[in-house]
């Protein structure tokens, strides 16, 4: 089964967010692009029931955006509350700023910084870096397929994906067919002999897990 | 206009209610908690940056209770010196430090102490016993402890809380179902109960 990763994309800069976006579909994400923190909010909201975006790529500047009535600390805020399995880049022409890190830090505790003043590439290669994860005898392709190396089998599944990126965390999903999803990729791990585990650890909280490393159990 | 500020600080997720292993850093100018946030790997613990009236708040997001609690703002704060008080929570606070306090609160003038501080508490072992990954404690076997008690415990040794006994009153018998080669102990000399290796028990 197929489900492509969504990645929420804030930029107020309609050349820059087209660039963005172009890239995130090319690596088969679906991208929530949105121009302001309400197109955002109102994205994240439309969506709170059928998915939950795998990124978050947010411009902490929203000078340009259409309309100022929310900010991007509140989109970041919401992130945190209510999507706190969804990774989170924020980039900023003034991150060497200690106030602008702690408002940051303080809207959404988990975020990544990133200094918009590197330009667009090197947003791309930062996102590419934390998607692209190897664990054990798995690999993240292009941050939306999961391939076991050694039989270079792929898992296309956004909550693989997702498990994935988050190890060794615990990650919970939110809806029956999340967890369904999380199941079957647990067997597709069995039967290809995979070194990686799933680990249920109840109340739809997974992890996975892989011998000799002490950073799971 | 005040009311509109409470409502948006509200939101922040620095006051999002979060079970992983959390540092609460309590200042007026947020500096300390982004400086840690450079030094601290982000899988290991979660860092709330909030401003002194903000306490009590940042506290209630942590569940169940904060693993450690910095005053980088020093001098009194009745939020901080009730959960400490209440709680096994790991707690470093700016010298010089009130009359008072419970003798396991460590004092600081530098930043690179509380770095240093948080680092070791985070690698701290006692009996095959280790910090879990983002809460609890690992057995040498693998298996998970999800106690913030026993979590406390391990960070804070060889050291100990000098806090009532009965806040450690399922610690024993945690060990035991598991186990562990340790004891807990009360040394008035290191700062009461306190996690002991059974080795060096004897």
């Amino acid at each position: 089964m197929r489900a492509n990763a969504e990645v929420l994309i804030l930029e107020d800069d309609a050349e820059t967010l087209d660039e963005l976006k172009v890239h995130f579909s090319a690596k088969r994400f679906h991208p929530l692009a949105a121009r302001s923190a309400s197109r955002a909010l109102s994205m994240l909201e439309n969506n709170s029931q059928s998915s939950r975006p795998v990124l978050a790529v947010i411009d902490w500047d929203l000078s340009k955006a259409p309309d100022s009535q929310w900010s991007s600390s509140d989109v970041l805020a919401r992130l945190s509350r209510e999507l706190n399995d969804c990774l989170v880049i924020v980039y900023s022409a003034n991150i060497d700023s200690f106030r602008v890190r702690s408002e940051i830090q303080r809207a959404h505790p988990r975020a990544w910084l990133h200094d918009k003043r590197d330009g667009p590439a090197s947003l791309i290669s930062r996102v590419d870096r934390v998607l692209d994860q190897t664990v054990a005898d798995l690999r993240v392709h292009d941050g939306s397929v999961v391939i076991h190396m050694p039989s270079l089998d792929e898992h296309h599944h956004r909550e693989a994906v997702r498990l994935v990126v988050h190890y060794p965390d615990i990650v919970t999903f939110h809806s029956d067919t999340a967890t369904k999803a999380v199941r079957r990729f647990g067997e597709w791990l069995v039967r290809h002999g995979s070194n990686v585990q799933l680990v249920s650890h109840g109340n739809r909280k997974y992890r996975l897990a892989v011998a000799g490393d002490p950073r799971t159990r | 206009m005040q009311a509109l500020a409470g409502r948006h600080r509200s939101r922040l997720g620095v006051f999002a209610p979060d079970r992983s292993r959390s540092i609460l850093v309590s200042s007026s100018d947020g500096e300390m908690a982004v400086a840690l946030h450079e030094r601290i790997d982000r899988t290991r613990a979660v860092i709330k940056d909030v401003r002194p009236d903000e306490s009590a708040d940042g506290i209630a997001a942590c569940l169940p209770f904060p693993w450690l609690v910095i005053n980088a703002a020093g001098g009194e704060s009745a939020a901080l010196e009730d959960v400490i008080r209440r709680q096994p929570v790991l707690a470093l606070w700016r010298a010089p430090t009130p009359r008072g306090l419970p003798r396991h609160v460590r004092a600081f003038t530098r930043f690179s102490e509380v770095s240093a501080a948080v680092e070791q508490a985070l690698m701290q072992r006692v009996a095959g016993l280790r910090l879990a990954g983002e809460s609890g404690v690992d057995l040498a076997d693998g298996t998970h402890i999800a106690s913030a008690v026993l979590q406390a415990l391990v960070a804070q040794h060889p050291l100990g809380f000098d806090l009532p006994p009965r806040l450690f009153a399922g610690v024993p018998r945690t060990l035991a179902a598991h186990h562990v080669q340790a004891r807990l102990v009360r040394g008035e000399s290191r700062g009461g109960s306190m996690l002991v290796a059974d080795a060096a028990a004897h």
